[in-house]
């Protein structure tokens, strides 16, 4: 058998690596769609490789999610690190925003490019998924060995800012209705 | 009938193919309270494991009072050069590889090396004469035999001992000795800058001196207060750094002196703790929130675009009607 700790590897190199192309591509994308890039016969590779790449990162994090809370033994032992819970809110978050971004393209389609403010929240929020899987992963590197290639920037991963229960019904709520005011709006165009 | 055959050798080849190589814990498995069979996954099979060039030295008083605690001592000699990391020493009742704890035999352990209450304890970084303890409190009068035994890697194979038979005789307990009650446990860790304090449970002791020390250095008198009658209250200095303390309790009385073993308290960072339905809740929220949230942006500047455009065309079709030119 295959132990968490190492299908966590397997699955956080699927993850990080699409995640990062994709994120490539939603840059590059963007500086297409605002004609900053000269050249855009790659326009359509842009789109299709940052979503599916995002897709393909998206369907791998959900088990790089389950293996690192195996691998780091939080079912037995509960979060031993501060380290380990800002993980897992950085890839929920970049989880969500890869989910919200696949969805609003494919519902959207290829006109979120047609215009300038669709085209900025797509590639932003893309890359923020992006930003944030690549955080997690730094995260890990700290607490697996002791440092990161993103240490130079002194990231307070030791703090956790924990939301009262509440609080965070609140967002949930909202998160929710969000969706149900876009189902909608959708329905009724 | 030959497909039959056929069928049946390539299931039966298809299941040895499936069966993984079986490997020891290199690591080690953790400290536990574990059968010697158990203990660092399969060292107790002949067929697989080398003979650790250890030896090693079980000491403790030979005669023992019922319900009193005492101190096993392991020394560990004739260790290669290597450095194995991590060794794993058991401290057990026999050698039969089932129900060989000392539990087993009714003894409770007090207090291991490591602040902790295991038969089994890894220690890296173990060198020739170093000598580990346990602290057990006798059951019952009877006679009792204890073994200690060792495992650890080392040139592909994992290694194993087994020390000599130590055999420890329970006796009654004299009239008016005095001793620490039964019910006393000891405890065995704390955290960095926690206040230790607790109530010495004693019988037949009209004074109590505690004594502490830090790593077998100079014994300190450790603060005691109260009185036979309503029980002593012991405070152990606070430990500003994590780290190894001993103490141990002086008894007087009608009987004669006492003196308990060195029982170990070690200090620990402080942990970090934190509400794991309160964690998962905000994740699961987070994620909600910034799908709603990208889908909702989306939607709206959609949803925008079209009324520009409806209106957009509606000025158009007016325009036209009336004959205009835009």
């Amino acid at each position: 058998m295959v132990s968490p700790a190492t299908f966590h590897v397997v699955t956080t190199e699927l993850v990080v690596g699409t995640f990062a192309l994709a994120g490539l591509c939603f840059a590059l994308k963007l500086l297409s769609s605002f004609n900053i890039l000269p050249n855009s016969k790659f326009d359509e590779a842009f789109d299709s490789i940052a979503h599916g790449a995002l897709l393909f990162g998206l369907l791998s994090l959900p088990f790089a999610i389950l293996s690192g809370i195996n691998s780091a033994g939080v079912d037995e032992s509960g979060f031993v690190s501060a380290l380990l819970v800002n993980k897992l809110w950085l890839s929920f978050a970049g989880l969500g925003l890869a989910i919200g971004v696949l969805i609003s393209r494919w519902k959207v389609g290829t006109d979120i490019w047609n215009e300038a403010k669709s085209s900025i929240i797509q590639s932003s929020f893309g890359m923020a998924a992006c930003g944030a899987i690549l955080l997690t992963a730094s995260a890990g590197g700290k607490f697996t060995r002791g440092e990161s290639l993103l240490d130079i920037l002194h990231l307070p991963y030791d703090l956790v800012l924990l939301m009262p229960i509440w609080l965070s019904v609140i967002l949930l709520i909202s998160g929710l209705a969000n969706f149900a005011i876009a189902i909608r709006a959708n329905s009724s165009q | 009938m030959s497909t039959m055959r056929v069928k049946t050798t390539l299931i039966l080849c298809l299941l040895l193919l499936a069966t993984n190589l079986g490997a020891a814990e290199s690591g080690g498995v953790g400290d536990g309270v574990y059968d010697m069979q158990c203990g660092g996954a399969c060292h107790g099979d002949s067929d697989q494991n080398a003979t650790s060039s250890a030896s090693l030295i079980l000491t403790t008083e030979s005669h023992i009072y019922a319900g009193q605690a005492t101190t096993f001592s392991l020394q560990v000699e004739s260790l290669t050069s290597s450095p194995y990391a991590p060794i794993g020493l058991f401290l057990l009742s026999d050698t039969t590889g089932y129900r060989d704890t000392p539990q087993d035999i009714g003894w409770q352990i007090l207090s291991d090396s490591k602040g902790d209450v295991n038969n089994y304890i890894e220690i890296s970084g173990l060198t020739d004469g170093d000598t580990i303890d346990w602290v057990l409190r006798a059951p019952e009068i009877g006679n009792y035999t204890f073994y200690a035994s060792i495992q650890h890697g080392g040139n592909n194979a994992p290694h194993f001992g087994i020390s000599q038979a130590y055999t420890v005789e329970v006796l009654p307990i004299p009239d008016n000795l005095p001793r620490l009650t039964e019910e006393f446990t000891p405890i065995v860790a704390r955290e960095v800058g926690q206040v230790t304090k607790f109530q010495l449970s004693t019988e037949d002791a009209d004074t109590v001196v505690v004594e502490w020390r830090i790593d077998g250095g100079v014994a300190n008198q450790a603060i005691v207060t109260g009185d036979a009658v309503n029980g002593f209250m012991v405070e152990l200095p606070t430990a500003n750094q994590p780290s190894t303390m001993q103490w141990r309790a002086v008894l007087d009385g009608e009987g004669p002196q006492q003196t308990s073993p060195w029982f170990t308290l070690v200090t620990n960072e402080q942990g970090f703790s934190i509400d794991e339905t309160a964690v998962y809740l905000q994740a699961i929220s987070v994620l909600i929130f910034f799908a709603g949230l990208t889908v909702l942006l989306q939607t709206r500047n959609r949803t925008n675009q079209n009324k520009e455009e409806k209106s957009f065309d509606e000025i158009t079709s007016t325009v036209s009607q009336e004959g205009g030119e835009l």
